[in-house]
């Protein structure tokens, strides 16, 4: 597959801050790519270098195989979706759509029907007169969507395309994005600090750290062979056995990360330990438990309220768990 | 905060003691402008536009009235353009020294008139002199300037700071050029601040007479010098009180027309 997004060596410092410390991607044309870390671990400032916004120090940068790194943000076939959408207020909606086209000569007639064609697919028919000021977050959310697929960008870059929407709002854009994806067919990359919302929708997640990629996979690999202990502890819910653990419990060295919904009360499987309960969470759908080793390490399990277990276990009770050995993965 | 009723009666009462001190002796101006006794006998017997069209008349105020709206339209185009191109650079790139220069932009706003007066006044005379430039409009612009550059960078600044770079850089990403840019999203935003601060600069050289009396030399008198330099002649009061009624109302309009334009975040110390 021919490949949308190619980055060599990319290095960036504002400073003395290393934002961007050699970061090696390449990204396949129609993928839904992640680019997932916490603030500050350099995320943004590669989806900034991709735009354009900032002019890398050294690497290479290239889009649909045309090197870009000397490139200005108006001659590359990109997007963005702003975090804060940066809609022009002074615009209607309709103008905000359109501007791309404008900029580019396109005539009156094609660039109205291609402004009301991308509103369409975002579902904000109706709104053309509006101005920014007189939409919601939501709606706002979608018209920076629509004005950048209008210009049909061979790369869409989003930049925490859902970190102002509440929570419903959020679940609902990130089933339409995905959709959006399909049906457009054009690589979207986006930026994120949650790991539910970048495992949801991509295809390929990049974990950042200090401005280096740590881990680059799919959501299962990432999620169920996290390549050290940062991508275990950033990416879902991280149970590490140390040391003295592993020695005794698993007879191997170094540390191991076992996912808590792999972890199963009583001894029905290959790996057996026990432990002090120090805490149950009642979450619903399922019981949160927590449990320490005599060796030190707190291990969370996650029990599944489907009724054919027994009661919650006693705080303070010890508790003899077990699990698979196929689900433990060594992590440093 | 909750006031109780006797502190509202009292507040209330303090600033219409206020106001009435500041707007009266400006209302008996326009009023005695229409009051056609020479003596100004108080309260006017009659009103009369006599002492209107002698003001018209007077070849003096014509003149110097003149002079005046070319020094504040010079002086602000100058502002307007060197302001912009400072607060620009200010908000919207890094270079060396910026704070201290920012400073040193906005100090003359702060500097007594009288030591900006003296200090271009022997500026000009040992520069200029020599080079066969006397003091006149010329320079009494650029001693306008001085301090109307403030009021047009200050202003804009704020609007640039506040409207950010996100939207240039939208712009840009959507394959806009930076003329384009700058043509239909940038300057959209700023042109309120813009004509504001304009007009705040045009409404502050109008009516400056410090800097003016150090800089204009003996061929030059703007309006504020005609009516400090005949105040005190019994023949010309009359038409003083004309003269002061329609700078009053020239410089107001501006003020009113900025404040409007900028939402009221066009504060300036100095007015």
């Amino acid at each position: 597959m021919r490949n949308a997004i190619v980055l060599t060596d990319l290095r960036k410092n504002f400073g003395e801050v290393q934002a961007v410390a050699g970061v090696n991607l390449e990204i396949a044309d129609g993928e839904f790519f992640a680019m997932l870390g916490p603030s500050g671990s350099g995320k943004t400032t590669v989806l900034r270098l991709i735009a354009g916004f900032e002019i890398p120090d050294s690497g290479k940068i290239e889009i649909a195989g045309v090197d870009v790194s000397d490139t200005p943000p108006f001659n590359r076939d990109v997007n963005t979706v702003f975090q804060d959408y940066a809609l022009f207020p002074h615009m209607t909606v309709q103008k905000n759509v359109e501007y791309g086209l404008r900029v580019k000569g396109v005539a009156k007639a094609e660039r109205e029907a291609r402004a009301l064609k991308a509103l369409e697919r975002v579902k904000l028919i109706g709104y053309e007169n509006r101005k920014p000021s007189q939409l919601s977050g939501g709606q706002r959310q979608r018209v920076a969507l629509a004005r950048a697929i209008v210009n049909e960008p061979k790369v869409l870059l989003l930049d925490e395309p859902l970190g102002a929407l509440d929570l419903k709002l959020r679940h609902e854009m990130q089933k339409e994005l995905k959709e959006l994806q399909g049906a457009l067919g054009i690589t979207f990359i986006f930026v994120t600090h949650d790991q539910e919302e970048a495992l949801t929708m991509a295809d390929r997640i990049a974990v950042f750290n200090d401005g280096q990629i740590i881990q680059i996979g799919t959501p299962i690999e990432i999620y169920e062979k996290p390549a050290n202990e940062f991508v275990a502890g950033f990416v879902g819910i991280s149970n590490l056995l140390h040391e003295a653990a592993s020695k005794a419990i698993l007879g191997k060295t170094g540390t191991f990360s076992i996912r808590p919904e792999k972890i199963k009360i009583g001894s029905a499987f290959d790996r057996k330990a026990s432990g002090i309960v120090t805490q149950v969470q009642f979450i619903g759908s399922f019981t949160r438990v927590d449990i320490e080793l005599s060796q030190g390490d707190r291990l969370t399990l996650l029990k599944e309220n489907d009724g054919t277990s027994e009661s919650n276990p006693v705080l303070g009770s010890t508790l003899n768990i077990s699990w698979d050995s196929k689900y433990e993965f060594l992590v440093g | 905060m909750k006031i109780s009723r006797r502190a509202k009666w009292i507040l209330g009462g303090l600033t219409f003691l206020v106001l009435g001190f500041i707007y009266i002796p400006l209302a008996v101006v326009v009023i005695n402008s229409f009051n056609p006794s020479r003596t100004f006998s108080w309260p006017p017997t009659s009103l009369s536009t006599v002492w209107w069209s002698k003001v018209f008349a007077n070849p003096d105020v014509t003149s110097s009235l003149f002079t005046s709206l070319k020094a504040g339209l010079g002086a602000t185009v100058i502002s307007v353009v060197l302001g912009s191109c400072i607060a620009f650079a200010v908000a919207r790139y890094k270079f060396f020294a910026k704070n201290t220069i920012s400073l040193l932009v906005v100090l003359p706003i702060a500097l007594p008139g009288i030591v900006t007066g003296i200090a271009l006044n022997s500026a000009f005379n040992t520069l200029l002199q020599p080079l066969g430039i006397g003091l006149g409009l010329a320079t009494v612009i650029i001693g306008h300037a001085t301090f109307c550059i403030v009021i047009v960078y200050n202003n804009l600044l704020a609007r640039l700071r506040r409207i950010g770079g996100t939207l240039e850089e939208a712009s840009s990403d959507l394959g806009a050029s930076t003329f384009q840019t700058f043509a239909y999203v940038t300057f959209p935003m700023i042109r309120s601040a813009l004509v504001a601060g304009g007009l705040l600069a045009f409404a502050l050289s109008f009516d400056e007479i410090v800097v003016t009396t150090f800089t204009s030399g003996a061929s030059v008198q703007t309006l504020p010098q005609w009516i400090f330099n005949n105040l005190f002649r019994p023949n010309q009061a009359p038409i003083v009180n004309v003269v002061a009624t329609i700078l009053l109302v020239a410089f107001m309009l501006p003020v009113w027309l900025s404040q409007r334009l900028s939402g009221g975040s066009a504060a300036s110390s100095r007015l």
